[in-house]
């Protein structure tokens, strides 16, 4: 029996703990599944592989649920599952194959000329960030997570991720000025 | 350029960027029937197993003590004196020991059932 859909994560992630409730991991899928994957995607650049990484995270959360302390958000938790997940992938494969399936930091799902000018403006200024202070602003904007909750999904010291967040802003700061610099005398010319 | 980065450029850029996948959904398509369908079964163990297992610790843990510590000639003490008939304080401790041992060993398999 499915459980009703009124049930909060934690009694589901009991549920799953006391009862290995299948029905209950998968009500934690279908909550959780859109918000990785996306930010999967934007890490990643890859539909196929975020897709892949993600179902990775889902099967490891299965097999570990036990060790979840609820000290984290399953969110949060699962973020770092797909962190470790994602860096083991890199490891192995050292580069990624970027192919017809990458996609812009931003999902495609708007195409307003609004929209796609915040993607434009934003890959703009993302460019030229390293991985360190790339997965800092991701963690800490994009999936919303406090500087202590992004130290610990990265399994780096909380003020590693404050320098790198420091540093990726300073970064972006100059790359739009720059951009907007260049752009203006585009357009006045 | 967008009109957005002329007025407050990255913290207003990154507001965008995030509200705007917040927003976003990304359809299912299958996905959680896939991660289902992929779920490694639970290994589950046995009762028996659930059971013999701290059973046969606490036997062991008991041989290793009454061989290899001082403590095992308390145990034998008392095997005598319960061979013998004989109520003594050694007889009682040791049995006290072994009963909690035991109910020990039986209340962990429990909580594992």
């Amino acid at each position: 029996m499915n459980p009703p859909p009124g049930f909060a994560d934690g009694d589901l992630i009991l549920r799953v703990m006391q009862k290995d409730d299948r029905n209950a991991f998968g009500e934690l899928v279908r909550r959780h599944q859109s918000q990785l994957r996306a930010s999967l995607r934007k890490m990643t650049g890859n539909v196929t592989l975020a897709d892949d990484v993600a179902q990775e995270t889902f099967i490891l959360a299965w097999k570990n649920i036990k060790s979840f302390r609820f000290e984290a958000k399953f969110s949060t938790w699962l973020y770092r599952i797909a962190f470790n997940v994602w860096q083991s992938e890199v490891r192995k494969k050292h580069e990624l194959p970027l192919d017809e399936t990458v996609i812009p930091l931003m999902e495609a799902n708007d195409n307003s000329a609004a929209d796609n000018g915040v993607r434009r403006d934003l890959e703009h200024a993302m460019q030229g960030l390293t991985p360190g202070e790339h997965h800092a602003i991701t963690q800490c904007y994009f999936n919303d997570l406090s500087h202590e909750e992004a130290a610990w999904v990265l399994g780096t010291p909380l003020g590693t991720v404050k320098t790198n967040i420091l540093k990726a802003r300073e970064k972006m700061r100059a790359r739009l000025a720059a951009y907007a610099s260049d752009y203006g005398q585009g357009v006045a010319a | 350029m967008t009109p957005h980065l002329h007025r407050d450029p990255l913290d207003t850029l990154l507001k965008l960027a995030a509200d705007e996948l917040r927003a976003s959904h990304i359809d299912d398509a299958g996905f959680t029937l896939r991660v289902m369908d992929n779920l490694p079964p639970r290994k589950k163990v046995s009762a028996t197993l659930r059971f013999a297992i701290p059973f046969v610790t606490t036997l062991l843990a008991a041989v290793i003590a009454l061989l290899f510590t001082p403590a095992g000639s308390l145990v034998f003490d008392a095997y005598m004196d319960l061979v013998t008939e004989t109520l003594t304080p050694t007889l009682i401790s040791v049995a006290l020991v072994l009963i909690t041992l035991y109910a020990a060993s039986i209340g962990g398999a429990l909580r594992e059932c």
